[in-house]
């Protein structure tokens, strides 16, 4: 039972369902992760080339068509081919994000079927019939776009049950069977010509799509199983490692808590610190996890290190604002962030501050960090050589890692590059 | 006495986070472990002068959402406080918290537990306490006008845009448009043009063009707000078609 079912909603059957929706084109259906993928591009391309391809053949055969059509007819007819293959082809370009979306799905509809309605026109009134298997290209564009919208909109269907379905449907029949009634009727050698390039035609597209609608349709299933058989493998490794990291760090810590318990060699005041410190360690770990998962908040990536300085006692007069720390990082500006924060808290606590103040600003293409301390004054000339903030510093760019001295504390500056590439 | 409910999955520390308040706050304190016993509470009539909340109830599939709404709903004049480890598993639905409810202060599980009697204590004494500096940089300064518990009704101003809701509060993770269609007897381009015009005010809780997998996750986390709303739609509707 659907939730419609105790309202009154007539219900419309899946084919009609598809076949508007299929109207309406790839580009009202994509989303940016279901447009983004390789499988989602390589069918894309697919339909680009049978757009191109149909549009060249009909241009081809409008050019060496041996009637007596004036030239500028022919010019209307190759523009209006142009413009038809555009317009079809538009909605594939806009679900890439190559081009923008313009207008609304029934407007977007309108405009492809007019447009589709056109093109076939163009065709059946110029193409002969020794030509017409090309329409094959037409029907990879159709194909290609009919499983690409099936991809976005989530719909499976069986290549056997798509054949018979299409062979069965009223268009096809119908196609065929006024074609032979006007061949029959007419009895005019230049109708007859007409219907069967018309009915060879509609074959070979009908051919291309299915073909096209097949192999788009297993190329997504082979990408998605690969997908899924890497994220599998990644997932193993990942807990072979995290498996690792706790037997031999986190159960290795808590056992020796226990075993120095046990032996009364810990007072509650050090066990609560060893519990701080084992806490302090699984945050940063966790924090690993998530900088190496992707992108990650400002706002996450200093979070263990507030904490930190909150446990040790000090107060911590000013975090970043949200609308600072909500900027997301990744790669080696995240590192760099990280790598700041972890230092300029380790020495402030190192050298017994009292309060600490953190700041975080956005100014133009840096990420700005200021971390205020009231432990006496530092200079930045006297870190050793080779480490901690000299080594910072390196890694920063000259001119970007600065420390000012104030009434009773300093200020550590760091200027982070957001562009940085990997 | 001041009656203070202390909403945490996990029974045995909260057992004893709720004893050290009572001792040191002189309050009755009422310990609980889930989402359900609270509901059980508040269905005979309990009801509390504060209520500090957990955000994860992994076991009953339910979220602090659920309790804070639950709780703001029997009584608004309860104060709401939210205590939490503060990560990014839950800072969604802290921040979707913070700025839909009146919540008066976040306490981090992960500060020194002085502290956190100490936030407690400021919570009793005038009804807000500032936010842990650890979770602070994860809430808005300012909660938005435009994006409150009033305002979620935009969100369902027609009964095809509750279906769609409702279908996407059942909804697979992997949710397509087949499995909305196939839930609600809808077609593909009517759900299509629910979706686009809920997209405005969806953007006002910070999703721009959302997929429908985000829309799903969005609809979960709000899921107390949007079940209420659904009802109600759906009761307008049998009103209007029974007249």
């Amino acid at each position: 039972m659907t939730i419609a079912d105790d309202l009154d909603i007539k219900p419309v059957s899946e084919r009609v369902d598809l076949v508007v929706a299929w109207s309406s084109g790839p580009s009202t259906w994509a989303t940016p992760d279901s447009a983004s993928t390789p499988g989602t591009f390589a069918a894309a391309m697919l339909v680009l080339a049978g757009a191109a391809a149909s549009a060249t053949a009909l241009i081809v055969a409008i050019a060496l068509d041996a009637g007596p059509r004036p030239f500028r007819s022919r010019v209307l007819l190759v523009v209006l081919t142009v413009l038809c293959a555009g317009v079809m082809a538009s909605c594939t370009l806009s679900a890439l994000r190559w081009a923008p979306g313009v207008g609304r799905p029934r407007g977007i509809a309108f405009v492809r079927i007019t447009a589709t309605v056109v093109f076939a026109c163009i065709w059946i009134a110029t193409v002969p019939v020794e030509y017409s298997p090309t329409a094959w290209a037409l029907g990879m564009f159709i194909g290609g776009e009919g499983a690409l919208i099936a991809r976005f909109v989530g719909y499976e269907r069986p290549m056997r049950q798509m054949v018979i379905t299409y062979l069965r449907s009223p268009f096809h029949l119908g196609a065929l069977t006024a074609g032979l009634v006007v061949v029959f009727v007419a009895r005019d050698p230049r109708v007859s010509r007409v219907v069967i390039t018309e009915a060879i035609s509609l074959e070979f597209i009908a051919l291309g799509a299915l073909v096209t609608y097949a192999a788009v349709r297993q190329l997504f299933r082979r990408e998605a199983s690969f997908a899924a058989s890497v994220r599998l493998a990644e997932r193993e490794a990942e807990s072979l490692r995290r498996a690792h990291w706790i037997h031999d760090d986190v159960c290795a810590d808590v056992r020796e808590i226990r075993v120095r318990l046990a032996a009364r060699q810990l007072s509650q005041e050090e066990v609560a610190n060893s519990l701080d410190q084992l806490d302090d360690r699984l945050r940063i770990r966790q924090l690993d996890e998530l900088l190496s998962g992707g992108a990650v908040a400002a706002a996450e990536i200093l979070q263990p290190y507030v904490r930190r300085a909150q446990n040790a006692g000090v107060t911590l007069a000013q975090v970043p604002r949200f609308e600072d720390a909500s900027v997301s990082l990744s790669g080696p500006p995240a590192v760099l962030l990280r790598r700041c924060i972890a230092g300029f808290v380790a020495n402030a606590l190192q050298a017994g501050t009292q309060t600490l103040s953190i700041h975080l600003a956005r100014d133009h293409d840096d990420l700005l960090l200021e971390v205020t301390d009231d432990a006496g004054g530092f200079e930045l000339a006297d870190a050793p050589d080779g480490r901690g903030l000299s080594s910072l510093a390196k890694d920063l760019g000259s001119g970007r890692l600065s420390a000012t001295r104030h009434d009773g504390g300093t200020t550590m500056t760091a200027r982070i590059a957001l562009g940085r590439a990997a | 006495m001041t009656r203070l409910l202390l909403l945490d999955d996990a029974a045995v520390v909260n057992d004893l986070f709720a004893t050290l308040l009572r001792d040191s706050l002189q309050i009755d304190v009422i310990p609980m472990a889930s989402v359900g016993e609270l509901e059980h509470a508040l269905d005979r009539g309990d009801r509390f002068d504060f209520a500090v909340v957990d955000l994860s109830f992994p076991e009953e599939r339910r979220t602090g959402m659920d309790a804070l709404f639950a709780i703001y709903s029997a009584d608004p004049s309860t104060v709401l406080a939210v205590i939490t480890q503060g990560d990014s598993f839950v800072a969604q639905l802290l921040r979707d918290l913070w700025e839909l409810l009146p919540i008066a202060t976040v306490i981090s599980k992960s500060a020194p537990i002085a502290f956190q009697i100490d936030q407690v204590r400021q919570l009793v004494a005038t009804g807000s306490a500032p936010i842990d500096p650890s979770v602070q940089p994860l809430l808005p300064a300012e909660r938005a006008e435009w994006r409150s518990l009033q305002r979620f009704s935009h969100l369902v101003p027609h009964i095809g845009h509750a279906k769609l809701w409702e279908a996407l509060l059942h909804a697979p993770e992997d949710v397509s448009y087949r499995d909305i269609v196939a839930a609600t007897g809808l077609t593909l381009n009517t759900v299509k043009n629910y979706r686009a015009q809920l997209l405005p005010e969806l953007l006002n809780h910070g999703l721009d063009d959302p997929s429908l997998r985000e829309m799903r996750a969005f609809a979960g986390r709000c899921a107390p707000i949007f079940s209420g709303l659904i009802a109600e739609s759906y009761r307008r509707s049998r009103a209007k078609a029974a007249t």
